[in-house]
């Protein structure tokens, strides 16, 4: 009987000794990717090689080829094919990053257009950051305080969408007039490092991908409707604890 | 013996408040003093899963104080010392006023307490309301009347909702109240009304906090997405440097010996074997610990001698029940079910310590804090087998010693800049032309000075294109990375720059830093790399 008793100790002790050490580390992961961005990082690594992989390079951009088209038209994404065909480097390069910078203005015009939504408007600002981190190390080299200038712009843009807070504290209002003075200093400043007359994006409709269910909580007027489950919730927890201290008493 | 608890409170409180974090150390302290400026989810302000009830209580005492790091840090000390008295109440009822003032004096002197009472984070709140939900489960167990034990059951499913809104890491500790209800129905019968409206109470509080963050996040699908997308990433991606994945017993020597005993009580670890306090802890421990056996061994004696007599009457033991009776019928096993005092301490410790252990990052110390509150009357219980004497003595001694290590530690935190810091002021002495690659460090420096370009990374390709996309630029790395890539040659290219350090039982993982230059030659060597 001990002996039996012992035996499951070791045999408990012997099967913990196996399982496989996977600690749930944790992930400060960023959810915040854009496709167009991490493709042009890729794309310029494949171009620095030596000699330059122009089949690699046109291999990262083309899934992202039909995106831009919808977008920005068919022109950004020819420039970037002319230019790998020609085999010149810096013109493929060149034209991707103003492709970028297209791609910035398309999700900046996504935001102004339905600006009270601000669950859609937080994930869109946040690609339009993530674009660009791919254009900040030019950005930088040419005018190092031009790129403060654009973060403390995207610092802006955030803060503008508002915040619902927490329990209500810290709640903040969304302010379109913030949003729009940001959004000039990120354009203005892209368009003047990489020269650019003007920002032609073909379809300033919200994309169809990225909305998907309809802005439940909105920032401006539908506030109390937020509130009304947790009100809920307390009704419920107040009246079991009245209830159960009550039917003590008697 | 009531003068020497409210002192022993009053001085933990003050000196913890004099000496409390002042700015940015670590990831996770500027995660929540950024949540106090703008609570934002999806900016991992904080990161998920969110510790909405920390946050909010943060919230209330920022209100008072104004900067975000002082209210966190005094949060943090209030905490504290609120936990000594909570734990001297948690204990006082199955274990009388001596032994629950000793078990409170060795808590208020630990070093993990001292270091996580004065330092911007969740853990000495979250320490609190674990203490405060066992006081409330002991309290259902004691001869009050009716409508008093029904109310503490009804406490002790709201904290324990409170607690999971604090820190989700800490569910573990919910067997404890699980066992009391379990109880409870066995003592009282038809009690399952009772128990069903502590369990709705419970629920209602964690939908609470849940929905807020829904609230904050836009709706239940980002909220979704912000979850799931937490699981996805991890930080051991990173060439697996970061040792989640050690051998067991490797695990378990460093989880034992250097995170409960060294951190933890402060006995010597490693390099930390000069003074003679730990020393004095360690002997004290060991008192202590042989007390315990020796009791048990007692008990275990006695029981068996039981056992005896019950097997003469016992004729034929059923052969199905074979194993059954091998357990119920073990002397140890025996005793534990009938001392009502062993278990609670047993299920207090137990269950989170297997959790923390097999679930959680054992690098950091600060996720065995809940387990020192037990282990604390464990060791008062440990003393006492030696007689009053030996408590009074023993305790002294170790709060004693155990104080000055842990003041000498936070003091030294109150002084000398975090080694994430002096990273952070070094880089920004070395104009804007850099990049330096990152990892936890990332966040102490962008949130001191935000125009330092940064980059972490998951993979070595990230590592490449990254370099590829800096032309003409130096590239710094911190030793975390480097280590990380595991391209030898890649290595062979980088010189160190400068080093920064601390205290390793301030900053667990972040103590010794080494920067790191590239050589311009890497990005010809990247060049021509396929």
């Amino acid at each position: 009987m001990k002996l039996k008793w012992w035996l499951q100790i070791v045999l408990v002790l012997l099967v913990t000794a196996m399982v496989p050490m996977q600690a749930l580390a944790y992930s400060y992961g960023n959810p915040n990717e854009e496709a167009l961005a991490t493709a042009y990082k890729n794309f310029v690594a494949k171009l620095a090689v030596d000699p330059p992989d122009f089949a690699g390079a046109k291999a990262e951009f083309d899934p992202l080829k039909a995106e831009v088209d919808q977008h920005m038209g068919a022109e950004p994404a020819q420039a970037i094919y002319d230019a790998l065909d020609k085999k010149d480097k810096d013109a493929a390069m060149k034209s991707y990053q103003q492709t970028l910078v297209l791609n910035v203005a398309r999700r900046m015009k996504s935001i102004e257009a339905d600006f009270t939504n601000y669950k859609d408007g937080k994930l869109l600002l946040a690609k339009a950051l993530a674009t660009y981190e791919a254009l900040a190390p030019i950005v930088k080299e040419k005018d190092a305080q031009l790129d403060t200038d654009i973060r403390a712009g995207f610092d802006k843009a955030l803060e503008s969408l508002g915040n619902p807070g927490l329990f209500g504290v810290g709640v903040k209002a969304a302010d379109p007039a913030l949003f729009k003075t940001s959004e000039d200093t990120i354009l203005n400043g892209l368009m003047k490092v990489f020269e650019m007359k003007e920002l032609k994006v073909g379809h300033f409709a919200k994309d169809s991908n990225e909305s998907a269910g309809s802005g439940t909580a909105d920032t401006s007027d539908a506030a109390w409707k937020n509130w009304l489950p947790l009100v809920l919730i307390a009704v419920v927890f107040t009246a079991i604890v009245v209830w159960a201290m009550r039917r003590k008493r008697a | 013996m009531g003068t020497i608890l409210w002192l022993g409170i009053a001085l933990a409180t003050v000196l913890r408040l004099r000496y409390g974090q002042m700015g940015p150390a670590q990831w996770d302290d500027v995660d929540f003093a950024l949540a106090l400026q703008r609570y934002d989810l999806a900016a991992m302000q904080p990161h998920f899963p969110g510790y909405p009830v920390y946050v909010l209580a943060g919230l209330c005492v920022q209100g008072v104080i104004g900067e975000p790091y002082r209210a966190l840090a005094v949060l943090s000390a209030l905490s504290s010392g609120a936990g000594v008295g909570l734990l001297y109440l948690a204990v006082r009822p199955w274990f009388g006023r001596g032994l629950a003032l000793a078990a409170a004096l060795l808590y208020s002197g630990l070093p993990l307490t001292w270091v996580l009472g004065t330092q911007a984070m969740s853990d000495a709140f979250g320490a609190l309301l674990a203490i405060a939900l066992a006081a409330a489960c002991v309290q259902v167990l004691q001869p009050h009347s009716a409508r008093k034990k029904a109310f503490w059951l009804l406490a002790a499913g709201t904290l324990y909702g409170l607690l999971l809104g604090v820190r989700s890491s800490y569910l573990a500790l919910g067997v404890l109240p699980l066992w009391v209800a379990y109880e409870y129905i066995r003592v009282q019968r038809s009690a399952w009304s009772d128990v069903l409206v502590a369990v709705v109470a419970s629920a209602c509080v964690c939908l609470g906090w849940v929905y807020a963050m829904v609230i904050n996040s836009g709706g239940w699908l980002p909220f979704w997405q912000m979850a799931t997308s937490f699981t996805e990433g991890h930080f051991s991606d990173w060439g697996g440097t970061y040792s989640a994945d050690q051998p067991f017993f490797a695990r378990l020597n460093i989880w034992l010996t250097r995170q409960i005993l060294g951190a933890g009580f402060g006995t010597p670890w490693g390099t930390y074997q000069e003074s003679i306090s730990r020393w004095v802890i360690a002997l004290l421990l060991l008192i202590a610990g042989a007390g315990i056996l020796f009791s048990a061994g007692r008990k275990i004696q006695k029981s068996r001698q039981e056992l005896k007599q019950e097997s003469q009457q016992d004729d034929y033991p059923g052969i199905l029940q074979g194993e059954m009776s091998a357990i119920s019928r073990n002397p140890l096993f025996k005793n534990l079910i009938r001392d009502r005092k062993v278990s609670y301490l047993l299920i207090w410790l137990l269950p989170y310590a297997i959790w923390a252990f097999f679930a959680q990052n054992v690098e950091k110390p600060r996720h065995i804090l809940p387990m020192l509150a037990p282990l604390c009357v464990v060791v008062a219980c440990g003393l006492q087998v030696w007689g009053r004497r030996a408590i009074l003595a023993g305790t002294t001694g170790l709060v004693l010693c155990m104080s000055s290590i842990g003041i000498s530690t936070v003091v030294e935190g109150a002084h000398e800049p975090a080694p994430t810091v002096q990273l952070a002021e070094f880089l920004h002495t070395q104009g804007t032309n850099f990049v330096v690659f990152t990892y936890e460090e990332e966040r102490i420096i962008h949130y001191l000075y935000p125009q330092i370009q940064t980059l972490r990374l998951r993979h070595y390709e990230d590592f490449k294109t990254a370099v590829l996309n800096h032309p003409n630029t130096r590239i710094l790395l911190t030793d975390s990375v480097l280590q990380g890539l595991g391209h030898p040659e890649v290595e062979a290219l980088c010189k160190p720059l400068r080093s920064f350090h601390g205290n390793p039982w301030l900053y667990p993982t972040y103590h010794d830093i080494i920067l790191y230059e590239a050589d311009t030659e890497l990005i010809n060597l990247l060049n021509h790399s396929r």
